[in-house]
């Protein structure tokens, strides 16, 4: 894989003012790097700057110190935005037009030729499921449907990098099976794609490589086999009538049944404090079992109490 | 230019979907041959006050249309979310800024057009007589409108919303009636106020030069044509310094 880098993120701070005033310190210290080709997932709990990163990566917002680069230039210049496609984490439509308005409309900001722009509007409707729709006003559209829209016009014109910020949020399974096949089709053309978002199965079943940031800078990043190989995390189920009232830190119950119940236990030492507290309660350990972790373990385990 | 005139398409597009030009044509309607009732009382003079009254609440119509249609453009934009996708195609902010700017100026020429459209008819049915300066004085309207949409969309980028329209109502109006007791007060001042003043008369843009309409009511013939040549210079020209104004304000416009 090449390791030309597409977007460098050196030292970036962003501080902004809220309308009642208070300075907010969003991103502080942010370094990160993607290659061309790669896909890396963007991760981190609420408010952890991952937004404002990406704002500033595509030149909404300048940052306070620190520099910002994409295709060896600074975000925002005309010339970059050719080449990138971006979906907003919130993004609305005109109301007033339909999804093929819109997309005609987004066609001409994106230099689409005359000649051949309803047959890319066709193709993008079609690649999102709308066809059949296109002629609906999007104010009746659900946030699903706007989130189509909203691919479809991210990926106008076969862009080399894909920014997309919370990309599957407001998807249902099928949609986000659709997703998934447009990132793959776009992976397997070479192309770059950093993506935000808190839907971890999906992170895990596209990207090559994870960042995860909390509070404004980078916690751990690392391609996704490095970063599980030695997480593991451990099965262990408990007879029903022996449940304390609550679990120490690193225990998350999994599945409820009639007469047992399958915890994880994150870490060696969470699984031994868990023992303890069963023979405490003079519950029964039915069974034990050691599997690999997944990234919500990793990302539970690393952020622990900020998730909301 | 594709890119601006796609903007402006969205954005006459939208006035259009909300119905805004039937309400146009509706108020003019109502406006127009609400005047046009006078002619019952068998007013003296009749043809001059039935002009007088129709242009003049026509052309406050048009202006407070104006302000709002272009106050709302960007911060709705920027409110609606609407603004992310746009900004992130390969399309600067100033093209952004024209696209609105377009698409606003000719909403705001499009109503003077309606509203003048339905004088015309009401005079010929009135069989008031109408004279070239009529014609003039719909083109003056018209690029005043130009001006006019300028300034409130560069304002849109400092004020808030609800700032912006009251300052460019109140500016605009006042522009149209009391520039000439400006120059009266003026006489009557020395010092801070006269500076003041001056400052006021050099920068807010004279609309009450745009307006013939009480030359086509006292029946006075054509301008010459350099003095509309010389308004579209004067037009143009602050139209561009409002645009270059907002258009920069814009372009360094957190997101």
């Amino acid at each position: 894989m090449s390791q030309k880098p597409i977007i460098e993120i050196n030292d970036l701070f962003i501080d902004y003012t809220t309308d009642e005033g208070k300075v907010i310190n969003a991103v502080k210290g942010l370094d990160l790097q993607v290659n061309e080709s790669e896909v890396v997932g963007f991760i981190g709990p609420n408010g952890a700057g991952k937004s404002t990163s990406i704002k500033a990566l595509m030149g909404f917002r300048e940052p306070t110190s620190g520099s910002v680069k994409i295709f060896d230039e600074s975000p925002g210049s005309v010339d970059v935005r050719r080449r990138i496609g971006f979906l907003p984490e919130v993004a609305l439509y005109y109301p007033f037009l339909t999804a093929r308005e819109a997309l005609r409309m987004y066609a001409k900001l994106s230099e689409i030729p005359r000649k051949g722009r309803e047959e890319v509007i066709d193709e993008l409707l079609e690649k999102v499921g709308l066809t059949g729709r296109d002629k609906e006003p999007v104010r009746g559209f659900s946030k699903g449907m706007l989130q189509r829209v909203g691919i479809a016009q991210a990926i106008m014109g076969e862009p080399d990098l894909l920014i997309l910020d919370e990309v599957t949020s407001g998807l249902d399974p099928v949609a986000r099976y659709d997703v998934r096949s447009i990132l793959m089709d776009f992976r397997a053309k070479g192309k770059t794609v950093f993506f935000s978002s808190h839907e971890l199965s999906e992170v895990t079943m596209l990207c090559d490589r994870v960042i995860l940031i909390d509070e404004g800078k980078v916690l751990v990043e690392g391609r996704m086999d490095d970063l599980l190989r030695d997480f593991k995390r451990y099965r262990v189920t408990v007879d029903c009538s022996s449940l304390p009232s609550d679990f120490p830190s690193g225990i998350r119950p999994h599945s409820l049944g009639n007469d047992q119940q399958v915890f994880f236990a994150d870490s060696e030492q969470a699984r031994e404090e868990f023992r303890k507290i069963i023979q405490n309660n003079q519950g029964t350990i039915l069974k034990e079992s050691e599997e690999p972790g997944s990234l919500e373990d990793y990302f539970v385990h690393t952020i622990g109490h900020k998730v909301s | 230019m594709e890119k601006i005139l796609g903007i402006a398409h969205v954005t006459i597009l939208e006035s259009f979907r909300r119905k805004d030009p039937f309400v146009v044509v509706i108020l003019a309607g109502v406006i127009v041959f609400g005047a046009g009732l006078f002619s019952r009382f068998g007013t003296e003079d009749l043809g001059k006050f039935v002009k007088d009254v129709a242009f003049t609440v026509t052309t406050l119509m048009s202006i407070v249309i104006c302000v709002i249609t272009a106050a709302r453009q960007i911060p709705n934009e920027i409110s609606n979310r609407t603004l992310y996708p746009l900004v992130a195609k390969p399309v600067s902010r100033f093209t952004l800024f024209m696209g609105k700017y377009v698409g606003t100026s000719l909403l705001a020429s499009g109503v003077v057009l309606i509203f003048w459209l339905e004088l015309f008819m009401l005079f010929r049915i009135l069989d008031i007589p109408i004279g070239a300066v009529f014609f003039q004085a719909v083109y003056l309207r018209i690029i005043s409108m130009w001006i006019l949409a300028a300034m409130v969309l560069g304002l849109s980028t400092v004020f808030t919303h609800g700032a912006n329209v009251t300052i460019c109502l109140l500016l605009s109006l006042a522009m149209q009636t009391f520039t000439n007791a400006m120059v009266a007060i003026r006489t009557e001042l020395e010092g801070f106020g006269l500076y003041i003043v001056d400052a006021i008369y050099w920068i807010v843009p004279h609309l009450q030069l745009f307006d013939l309409s009480k030359k086509e009511v006292h029946n006075w013939p054509a301008v010459p044509l350099w003095v509309l040549a010389a308004l579209t210079i004067y037009a143009l020209i602050y139209s561009s310094f409002f645009i270059v104004l907002g258009s920069r304000r814009f372009s360094k416009l957190s997101l």
